[in-house]
Formats: C-alpha cells, sequence, structure tokens
C-alpha cells in the first residue's frame, strides 16, 4: 500500500510526498517540486529493488546470499554491493569497530533470520556463545575492481549502514535528475539534497519511525536540517522475545548480544544519513561514553534514556513538542 | 592509526561482561525457573577458541584505510558532520526514528 500526498506548510512552499513499503521498512520521498514526485518516486524504487537484490540477507537469490558459496575466494560483485560493503566498513572503522558488519551469524542465532515481519515475536530459550565479533578487519574488498573476499564461516548484515548510504546516493541522484529540493527517509534514516524548502525539511524525531501526521507515543521534538542527514537509532523498535529474554536488533561486537545500552533511542544529524547512522548506532553501543564522543566530534545530537530523560548536545536545539 | 583488532584486555574485559551477564541472567534464570520458564542459556568459549574465533590474525586488506581511528584519536578524517538542524515550528514531513 502507498499514499501520496500535499502537505500544506504555514510558512512556506507546499511540499509533496509519496510513502510505500520496501527493504523490510517504511520509504517517504518529499519533494519541492509536485511535477516531479512521480519521476522522483520511480527513481527512488527503482534503486531500492536494485539494492535489495544486492544486499538483502533475506533473499536467498541475494548478491549478499550468493557470496556464502565463494567464501575465502574474490567474488566480483556489483558496484552496488561494494558501495555498501564499503560503506559499512567505514562505519566500523570510524567506531572502532562498534558498528560491525560481521555480525550476521550472530543476528541469525538470536531468531532475525528473515523478515523481520515474520521473526516469531515470542520463540524458546537460545543457547549463544558469547563472543567479540570484530572479525570486519578481515574483509578484503577492493572497490575499483569490485572483488570481495569474505572470510569462510562469516556472515554480513549490512543492515546498519545500508539503508543509511542508500538513501544518500538516492537523494542526490534524484537531486541531481529532476532538479528540485528531495528527502529520502529510508525507515527513518533521512537524507536531503537539492535546494531546502523555505525553514528547512522539517523532521519530527521520535522513538519509532512513523507517520508525520500521527503524533508521537513517546518523547519527541520538531527540528529542521536543509543539507546533509538526520538517522535514529532505537532499541524500542524490532523487538522479540526468546526464553523470555527481550531481544532487539542492535548487537554489541564484544557479546554478540543485543546491547545493553542507557540509551534507548538517539538521534543524530551530520554530513549524511551515512554518519548520522553511523554515529547513532555506536551511540547505542558505547552507552555513557557516547555523549562526550558526539560532544567532541561537534555532532548534533539527541538521546533519549531507557527511562525517557532527554540529553541535547553540540548544538541539537531545544525542543518544540510536536 | 588502526589498532589491533582484539588485544588481549579487550578480550577479557568482554569476558568479563561475559561473565557478569551470565551471572545477571543465571539469577533471573532460577527465579524463572519457579515459574517453568526458560532465560538464555549461555556458554563462554575457552580462552584458546576465543582467541580463534576473534581471529587475531589480520588478513591483508587490498581496502585502503582512508580513515582513522574512531575512538579518541583526535587526527585524520572523522564522521562528517553538517549544518546543525535548527528549530522548527513547521509541520513535520517525515519523521525519524527505529524502524
Amino acid at each position: 500500500m502507498s499514499t501520496t500526498s500535499t502537505l500544506r506548510r504555514t510558512k512556506s512552499a507546499r511540499l509533496h510526498a509519496s510513502a510505500w513499503g520496501a527493504i523490510g521498512t517504511t520509504v517517504r520521498i518529499v519533494v519541492t517540486d509536485a511535477a516531479q514526485l512521480d519521476s522522483a518516486r520511480a527513481m527512488l524504487a527503482d534503486d531500492l529493488a536494485i539494492l535489495d537484490a544486492a544486499c538483502s540477507r533475506f533473499r536467498s537469490d541475494s548478491e549478499l546470499m550468493q557470496l556464502r558459496a565463494n567464501a575465502g575466494q574474490p567474488t566480483k560483485i556489483s558496484p552496488v554491493l561494494a558501495g555498501a560493503i564499503r560503506a559499512a566498513l567505514r562505519g566500523a572503522q570510524l567506531t572502532d569497530g562498534d558498528v560491525d558488519p560481521t555480525l550476521g551469524r550472530a543476528i541469525e542465532t538470536l531468531g532475525y533470520d528473515r523478515d523481520f515481519a515474520t521473526v516469531p515475536a515470542h520463540g524458546g530459550a537460545l543457547r549463544v556463545t558469547i563472543r567479540h565479533i570484530p572479525r570486519w578487519r578481515q574483509i578484503e574488498l577492493d572497490e575499483a575492481a569490485c572483488l570481495l573476499t569474505v572470510p569462510v564461516g562469516m556472515r554480513l548484515d549490512l543492515g546498519a549502514t545500508a539503508k543509511a548510504w542508500a538513501a544518500d546516493r538516492s537523494a542526490e541522484r534524484i537531486a541531481e535528475a529532476l532538479s528540485c529540493g528531495v528527502l529520502v527517509s529510508l525507515g527513518g534514516d533521512i537524507a536531503v539534497a537539492g535546494e531546502a524548502p523555505r525553514g528547512g525539511w522539517s523532521i519530527r524525531v521520535q522513538d519509532v519511525t512513523g507517520d508525520p501526521h500521527t503524533p508521537s507515543s513517546g518523547p519527541s521534538g520538531i527540528i529542521a536540517i536543509i543539507r546533509g542527514g538526520l538517522a535514529t537509532s532505537s532499541t524500542t523498535a524490532r523487538r522479540w522475545q526468546r526464553g523470555g529474554d527481550i531481544m532487539h536488533h542492535i548487537l554489541d561486537p564484544r557479546t554478540g548480544l543485543p546491547a545493553d545500552s542507557i540509551w534507548r533511542t538517539v538521534s543524530v544529524a551530520a554530513g549524511s544519513a551515512l554518519d548520522a547512522n553511523i554515529a547513532s548506532t555506536a551511540a547505542i553501543i558505547r552507552g555513557h561514553r557516547a555523549a562526550g564522543w558526539l560532544a567532541k566530534l561537534g555532532l548534533p545530537a539527541r538521546l533519549v534514556t531507557v527511562d525517557g530523560s532527554v540529553t541535547t548536545i553540540a548544538g541539537w536545539p531545544a525542543e518544540v513538542s510536536s | 592509526m588502526i589498532t589491533a583488532p582484539t588485544s588481549g584486555s579487550d578480550r577479557q574485559g568482554a569476558r568479563n561482561k561475559g561473565l557478569a551477564r551470565i551471572s545477571a541472567l543465571t539469577l533471573g534464570a532460577g527465579a524463572a525457573g519457579l515459574v517453568g520458564a526458560a532465560a538464555i542459556a549461555l556458554t563462554l568459549p575457552s580462552p584458546t577458541s576465543a582467541t580463534n574465533a576473534n581471529g587475531t590474525t589480520v588478513a591483508s586488506n587490498t581496502f585502503t584505510n582512508p580513515f582513522t581511528n574512531g575512538g579518541d584519536d583526535d587526527s585524520g578524517p572523522r564522521l562528517q558532520s553538517g549544518t546543525p538542524p535548527a528549530p522548527s515550528f513547521l509541520p513535520p514531513v517525515a519523521t525519524s526514528g527505529a524502524s
């Protein structure tokens, strides 16, 4: 199901939006020119179909899954998969491995081994081995030649960075091709490109991505960005239970288990959606150290504790209630 | 500068954290056992197998590292900051949260 709407704004020109489901999440595109909405939507849908065919770990025919047959051997891959893996390695390297793309086997072991919509909400107890999983340095990528070597036994999960990287890529491509302002949101990883509307792109940050017309049930705030990206990571979504223990999708590479963080939600604004996503995901993993780390990097951020208390740093504005 | 992926202290820290988790979960399992529920059963690899699993040998990497340590190192490229967000009183056109 998809929706298309014209968004009335009281202090600026109207914006035009379309939303639908793809790649296991909610997709939303907003443009400044109504005449370009259909074309923009079609371009984004094409990009996501290519992304899914390259990076999905839930499709047996995806390039990512096909890599398993060639484990340990240099394998020719598409530029899209090469770009997505490079984005994932950027995340690992800039966070000292806190955002790690080699957690595929760990997340499968915990029960998230299929499209999340079909993951059973409850299940029996699990037997897991706690192990440090910083194996990302063993990935060999020659991006220019599109050659990738993944060690035997390693399973990649690009979910932490691929959506944000794709949002950046599509927003830039669509804005350039259609000469209008564009916002692309892939499950709340948001990239903007082209000329921003007057007043900027107004975005509500909240625990779980939803319809902007529907108020958030938890703490939220509205901010505007004019370029770059915004991402939110949270332990409040994609949760399930095994043996009475609550699981979520943000794993700590030091243990291979769901991160036990003081933060339930972290939003970061950065020069790109990818860097915003890397920072917000790492912040969940880093816990107490996150605020100081983000401040030192000058990345505006909003951090919400498990009990709902909000901390803003590095220029993130005071909140305006939605 | 890139540090070794798994120093001995890192591994020990991870094991300690694992042990702490096990202690907590063991208590939980005991309580849960009274009502017939089972918590996650955890096992730790032996130091030898942990070393193997951690793969301390770094493969020769054709991926050229353009980035620096993302921890507390001040030098080199880092996550890129952009124009800070501004307060907005306009209706939101999108939301950012987990999905």
